[in-house]
């Protein structure tokens, strides 16, 4: 009965957004009509002379933008004849404002060179309002990571690069944001962080995991982080945050890029630990085709990476492929669409022979893990203050587990479509709206065949109500049902401001929702007996729910110091945690962990010296989690902290530049966790890591030579799994 | 001139760049976690070899830093001991501390390892002593060593099984972990735990709780090894571990029902209809 009352009531939103979504249709096209001109143009780093890949141009008080290719072009069709305010903006560098003069029928070329910035929120963002607004005015905290800054950092891994971003860590294979995240078991547990790409979900359909080695890094443009509630857009699975990938575009004229780097490691700086006389060393190779030829740009890549690891059974190879076809209609629509395809073929280290062998294991377990997903996204401008975009996406993922579990695991789908509009009634207000649906399918011996779907209408509204004073508000309802079992429901509301009480301030805070319904897995999942896991099913697991506040203020002191502090409040009900069930054996299961809140506060500054020759970025996270009420099962007391949890996070990465030459350190330190959940007793440090690089850049090539964890210091994240040893590397980086 | 003025710059970075290289390769970096030293060691001495089972897995040493245990967390494991023959040395690294039970656990192939597999404890020297002798690692001293045990595998030998049934009574306690189904070849002590370990007649049986509701009769089959039995009886749990056991009921003797039923088992002998009653009203 109670089913059926949710899912009328879904019908009846359902129902009322797809009116709205139509008739603001129609009422934008009558008005649609106006003649147009185009905007083409570069923008380049006014230093270097280099194109800047990613920088955002967008046509002020309109939903008219786009990002430059890989060549630094851009190029805005049907833009409104007329003077017209014109804002790039990129990060790392200082945002420009021209007005321009656009013609009819006419395309108007406009070229910029910006200079590097100290300022951190000089960018656009959409995450967060599924809208393109500066991060300046943004009222949610949100990080982003540029595809300049993953280079230069010559990481190959993205939950690696996010590790540079305040308030984030990676523990084992999850990520965590503002402490939302512990560890979860083998990855058997699901994500708190939704992970995206290109705005849509791409969290695995039975265990709910995020595989952060979908795509090779070179072909993100950017990717945001959003630390709040993210389930108010989009759905399930954002309790802590999201982190919505940006993939790269084709480009107008034919480019193919490339990087290849290979690396040693060193010997353990502990005698005993060495476990083998062989050579153990890595190397990576990316490679990418852009172009046009005629109305379709279309980009390719493929990505080669292998390593013997640095430890035994800890080898691994890996494939990567990804298409990008984008086709424009004569209308100035276009489909884009994203295929990526990840091959992970490794040994699983799961935990060390003991602390005077940490390098060895005595399991041998190889796992694969299997990657595809596939986008098409249809964008249409109706007028400058209206936009439709219509999306279909397919998810397929097999995640590997050890001890063979995964070979009675069939890969699981995820299929969903969306439709989303924005509106922009004047130049004060933005509404974004949208109903997305989405099918999961299950199946494996361990829980059986399950199917889900779920149906979330949402809405938001952004006003603007002064020039200081910016609000917005939103709500997303969540209906997810599991066919044969129960539905679960849920409404996720948010509000936020920004406030610029002067000029180089900005206060901003957020308050909302978030949500994750149990994954297939966590609910159904009954291990063989013969398996050296005994996991127990819990099909009356509650979902997760989270209340997320945050109060924060940005600041820059003129254009080479700039600032942000943001203190945060969340609290977290049911969340789904593994539990050992029984004293006599090692029976587990996914039980509902009590009440719990994380409060914290985080601060980011960046700083450049000396005409961008000497500069500073670091930022640093105090936090406190706890638990609200007492739990035997879990062990826990009131205020007891939760597992995997720092107390104190820092990361502080200077640079010196002596003209094409550049020095970088990066220094990590994340404070000894108070609590973990499998082996307590065990010895346990803070993490300190080093890193330090020198770059060449000659023309269009850049040479790097990288030390990671140069002091070789020895660190867990989780237990009896050492961190990644020192590592000598050699990279080449390019474009023909 | 000016560039004259630039390279005098330039120059005056890589100086500095040159001595902060050389300041911090004169530097003492903390190396973080290294070996780690303190541990324990010694032999194992099985007896009753023509006792040891042939679905055995792994027989490892545990050193526990809770006793009793609240779960894998208070365990620390040996690595597999060869246990083919009469002595086998092992090594456990320990943090240091106090290990208030040291043991020797066996795994049955395709089972898991279960606290009730056990051999034997340092402390154990039949038939001599059956206390629990506590070790304890200190700074002073982290090195522990002639931990000897003796193994029985005695413990080990199922070689016979009884079955029936037990109908339970009254409500299943909400803070239960676990009920239990055992035999003893004495009279058990609940309030000492480590003493029912010596006359365990074989592994206890967990009931799955989903089966326990009142007047449900669950149906069991227990193996346990031959001899002379005089308690077969069912035990309450609760969470938090064995301090909290408790007697739900047990085999009555048909002549006086107040008292436990004895009975003995010849090897490779099965015993059926032992049939009697639990009672969750019991549970203080």
């Amino acid at each position: 009965m109670k089913n059926q009352i949710n899912f009328r009531s879904t019908l009846a939103i359902c129902f009322i957004s797809i009116i709205i979504v139509l008739f603001a249709a129609v009422w934008s096209l009558a008005a649609s009509e106006k003649p147009t001109g185009a905007l083409v143009g570069t923008v380049t780093d006014a230093t270097t002379d280099l194109p800047l890949v990613g920088a955002n141009i967008t046509v002020v008080n309109t939903l008219i933008g786009t990002s430059t290719d890989m060549n630094g072009r851009f190029q805005l069709p049907r833009v409104p004849v007329g003077k017209q305010l014109l804002k790039v903006s990129f990060i790392g560098y200082r945002a420009e404002r021209v007005e321009v003069e656009v013609l009819q029928d006419e395309s108007t070329h406009i070229n910029f060179a910006l200079s590097p910035s100290a300022i951190l929120f000089d960018q656009v963002v959409i995450t967060g309002s599924r809208q393109s607004e500066e991060l300046s005015e943004a009222a949610n905290s949100v990080n982003v990571l540029s595809n300049l800054e993953i280079r230069q950092r010559n990481r190959f891994r993205l939950d690696e690069a996010l590790e540079a971003l305040p308030a984030v860590q990676r523990v084992g294979e999850n990520i965590s944001i503002r402490g939302g995240t512990g560890y979860s078991l083998l990855g058997v547990g699901g994500s708190r962080v939704l992970m995206m790409i290109d705005d849509v979900p791409v969290l695995t359909s039975d265990l709910g995991r995020a595989n952060w080695d979908l795509l090779p890094v070179t072909e993100v443009e950017r990717v945001e982080v959003l630390k709040g509630a993210g389930s108010v857009l989009y759905g399930s699975g954002g309790t802590s945050g999201v982190v919505n990938i940006i993939t790269m575009r084709p480009t107008e004229a034919p480019v193919f890029k490339f990087r290849h780097s290979a690396g040693v490691y060193s010997n353990p700086s502990v005698p005993e630990w060495k476990w083998t006389d062989e050579n153990l060393y890595f190397y990576r190779s990316d490679m990418s085709y852009s172009g046009t030829i005629g109305r379709v740009g279309l980009r390719l890549s493929a990505s080669r990476h292998y390593s013997t690891g640095d430890r035994q059974n800890g080898d691994f190879s890996r494939w990567y492929f990804t298409a990008r076809p984008v086709i424009r209609f004569d209308d100035g629509s276009n489909l884009a669409i994203f295929a990526a395809y990840s091959r992970d073929e490794r040994g699983f280290f799961l935990q060390w022979q003991d602390q005077n062998h940490a390098l060895n294991t005595n399991f041998q377990d190889r796992i694969d893990v299997d990657g595809f997903f596939i986008s098409a996204t249809y964008n249409k401008l109706y007028s400058t203050r209206f936009a439709l975009k219509s999306r279909l996406s397919f998810n397929s993922q097999l995640i590997g587990l050890p001890f063979n579990l995964t070979r009675d695991f069939k890969p699981a789908l995820g299929f969903s479509g969306e439709m989303q509009g924005s509106w922009l009634p004047n130049d004060r207000h933005t509404l974004t709206f949208g109903i997305d649906a989405k099918r999961d399918l299950a199946e494996s011996s361990y829980f059986g065949e399950h199917r889900g779907s779920a149906v979330s209408p949402y809405l938001q509204e952004k006003w603007k109500v002064n020039e200081q004073l910016q609000l917005s508000a939103g709500v997303r309802y969540e209906a997810y049902y599991l066919v044969g079992d129960s539905a679960e429901t849920q409404f996720s509301p948010k509000v936020g401001l920004s406030f610029k009480p002067f000029e180089g301030t900005i206060i901003h805070s957020s308050l909302g929702r978030g949500f994750r319904a149990p994954t297939i897995a966590e609910r159904f999942s009954v291990t063989d007996p013969s398996d050296n896991v005994q996991l127990v099913n819990n099909p009356t697991l509650l979902p997760e729910r989270s209340t997320l506040f945050d109060i924060g203020i940005r600041q820059r002191i003129g254009e080479f110091l700039s600032a942000e502090v943001t203190a945060f409040s969340n609290s977290y009900t049911d969340l789904i945690e593994i539990a050992q069930i029984s004293d006599l054996t090692i029976e587990l299961q996914f039980r509902n962990y009590p009440r719990a809140r994380i409060e914290g506060i985080e601060t980011e500054a960046k700083m450049q010296l000396f005409n961008n020759r000497l500069g500073v970025q670091g930022n640093a996270t105090w936090m406190r989690s706890r638990s609200l009420e007492s739990d035997r099962l879990f062990d826990l007391d009131v205020d007891t902290p939760l597992p995997y949890r720092p107390r104190f996070s820092a990361y502080v990465s200077p640079f010196v530049k002596f003209g094409n030459l550049t020095f970088e350190a990066e220094y990590r330190y994340t404070s000894r966790f108070e609590r973990v959940s499998f082996f307590p007793r065990d010895e346990r440090v803070p993490l300190k890591v080093l890193d330090l690089r020198a770059r060449y850049q000659w023309k269009r090539y850049s040479f790097l030579f990288q030390v990671n964890n140069a002091v070789n210091y020895n660190y867990t994240v989780i237990e009896q799994n050492l961190g990644e040893l020192r590592n000598f590397s050699i990279a080449i980086s390019g474009e023909l | 001139m000016n560039e004259k003025r630039a390279i005098h710059i330039q120059m005056k970075w890589k100086i500095i760049l040159s001595l902060l290289l050389i300041l911090l390769a004169g530097c003492e970096f903390d190396k973080g976690l290294d070996v780690l030293k303190s541990r324990i060691s010694g032999e194992v001495v099985f007896l009753g070899t023509e006792s040891r089972p042939d679905n055995i897995d792994e027989v490892r040493v545990v050193a526990v830093a809770n006793f009793p245990p609240s779960g894998l967390a208070d365990v620390f494991f040996s690595e597999a001991i060869p246990f083919d023959r009469d002595t086998a040395k092992y090594e456990i690294l320990l943090p240091l501390g106090d290990y208030p039970a040291v043991g020797v656990l066996w795994k049955p192939r395709g089972k898991d390892w279960a606290f009730t597999s056990l051999l034997g404890f340092y402390g154990f020297e039949p038939p001599a002593s059956a206390s629990l002798q506590p070790v304890t690692l200190t700074e002073n001293e982290p090195i522990a060593t002639d931990i000897d045990l003796f193994a029985l595998w005695e413990l080990a030998r199922l070689d016979a099984e009884i079955s029936g049934t037990v109908t339970f009574q009254g409500e299943l306690p909400e803070n239960t972990d676990t009920v239990l189904l055992a035999a003893f070849t004495g009279i058990p002590d609940l309030n000492n735990v480590i003493s029912l370990l010596g006359i365990l007649g074989g592994l206890p049986l967990p009931v799955p709780l989903n089966n326990i509701s009142p007047g449900a009769t669950y149906e069991f089959q227990l193996p346990v090894r031959s001899g002379g039995y005089k308690y077969l009886a069912a035990f309450w749990v609760a969470k938090g571990g064995f301090e909290t056991i408790q007697l739900l009921g047990f085999l009555p003797d048909p002549q006086d029902p107040d008292k436990p039923r004895a009975f003995t088992l010849p090897a490779d002998s099965v015993l059926s209809g032992l049939d009697f009653i639990a009672d969750f009203e019991m549970v203080k």
